[in-house]
């Protein structure tokens, strides 16, 4: 078993130490909110970025990390009902509804293609999610800050540029944050789910 | 050449999210109306074409905080506010009877109470609510009325009504036969809560406060018995 474990991590080490790639991106990302999401914030969003890191392993095999920050906001006008035991109730006022979301993956891509060609990737993250979830309704707020884990299948292609080293990256990813608490209407499910399309630049460079 | 171009197109990103995300919470450029709230309440199961006839108190209570003298809280909305409830009440079938007028033969279906707020971080408990409303001679009408009476608020958790830093007017609709006489409380049929900011001249917050209370009834037309 010792020795197993051994053989196991020269071979991982081996292929760090020839790792023939690094590619650095940053992205702009537009969320489309879904599921539960969708039903807080219908709007979609403009107003996100990442930056990553890979590292190949091999040709075809990356692994690395993703940092983003997702913003969606909507203004409101649309009564809340309230239907409680022993009593209803209406509340009319602006409503400005706000989640705040920063993805903090560890990722793994697979590739097709060979470097400096176009390459297609598939692959994903697995991590957690910063989410602050924020509802201004007249003079008060109400406010719900948590830590989910989360997952984010993904799938992009590289488009290299003309120097080689430079690509232009676009990315779509299913973000999934799973349920860690009450949502601010005390919900006992607050799961978040979006979709993003990113757009960005990619930076190759060997080791 | 090519950093060049690499820290150009860097750049150009980072430019592009700055102008994308301006902060985490982008305020919309709300005006001061845009800050109202109308709340309404309604115990289920009433039916409020039970309820002919009503009374509005004459008076706008003033929720002040121990020690502070209401006689410097602003009154300039009072008159309007009674008679903006009293209009909204008669649209939708009420008749009134003056508060002068009742007598053991002639009781109102329901009272209507006006209360304010505009000192900052009070919490209106109803445990108050005989020190407030205990004056109005009507209850004398009914069994078992007295000191440490308390309104029925099952719409506010923990039975105080919030702190606020705005100005705030209450409207209760209370039935005084409907009472719990072991734990000394009136359960309220309907109420309404008027929130906004006060800094704001004098025809504007007439014009928002006259609105609010049209909201109030419009948002709540199971109250209409015509």
């Amino acid at each position: 078993m010792k020795t197993k474990i051994i053989i196991l991590l020269i071979s991982v080490l081996s292929t760090s130490v020839f790792a023939q790639e690094f590619i650095s991106d940053f992205t702009w990302n537009f969320g489309f909110t879904a599921d539960k999401l969708n039903e807080y914030i219908p709007n979609n969003s403009y107003k996100g970025f990442a930056i990553e890191g890979r590292r190949f392993f091999d040709k075809n095999i990356s692994g690395g990390l993703s940092l983003g920050w997702n913003i969606f906001d909507q203004r409101i006008a649309e009564p809340i009902t309230i239907d409680q035991e022993g009593f209803g109730g209406t509340i009319s006022g602006t409503q400005i509804r706000y989640v705040n979301a920063f993805p903090i993956l560890a990722n793994a891509h697979y590739y097709i293609g060979k470097r400096k060609d176009f390459r297609v990737f598939l692959g994903g993250g697995v991590g957690v999610y910063y989410i602050l979830q924020r509802l201004d309704l007249g003079v008060w707020m109400l406010e719900s800050n948590n830590w989910h884990f989360g997952l984010a299948p993904e799938a992009g292609v590289l488009i290299p540029l003309d120097d080689g080293q430079t690509h232009i990256i676009v990315t779509g990813r299913y973000n999934h944050a799973f349920s860690s608490g009450k949502s601010i209407g005390g919900n006992e499910d607050n799961s978040y789910s979006y979709w993003s399309l990113n757009f960005g630049f990619a930076f190759s460079s060997r080791f | 050449m090519k950093k060049q171009f690499k820290r150009l197109i860097i750049l150009l990103l980072f430019a592009l999210i700055t102008f994308s995300i301006n902060s985490c919470y982008n305020d919309y450029g709300l005006t001061t109306q845009d800050y109202d709230l109308v709340s309404t309440f309604f115990k289920k199961g009433v039916d409020f074409k039970k309820f002919q006839t009503f009374t509005l108190l004459d008076t706008v209570m003033r929720v002040t905080n121990d020690g502070e003298d209401p006689s410097n809280v602003d009154t300039r909305f009072d008159k309007q506010i009674l008679n903006d409830i009293n209009r909204n009440i008669k649209n939708y079938g009420y008749t009134e009877i003056r508060q002068e007028d009742v007598d053991s033969t002639n009781l109102p279906s329901v009272v209507i109470l006006v209360s304010s707020v505009s000192s900052t971080n009070y919490a209106y408990s109803p445990g108050y609510w005989w020190g407030y409303w205990g004056w109005y001679p009507g209850w004398g009408y009914y069994p078992g009325y007295g000191p440490g009476w308390g309104g029925y608020y099952p719409w506010y958790p923990g039975g105080t009504i919030y702190s606020y830093t705005t100005g705030s007017v209450f409207i209760e609709m209370v039935d005084p036969t409907d009472i719990d006489i072991d734990n000394r409380r009136v359960n309220l049929q309907w109420g309404a809560g008027i929130n906004g900011l006060t800094d704001d001249s004098s025809q504007n917050l007439s014009r928002r406060i006259k609105e609010a209370i049209d909201q109030s009834f419009n948002q709540s037309p199971y109250l209409k018995i015509n």
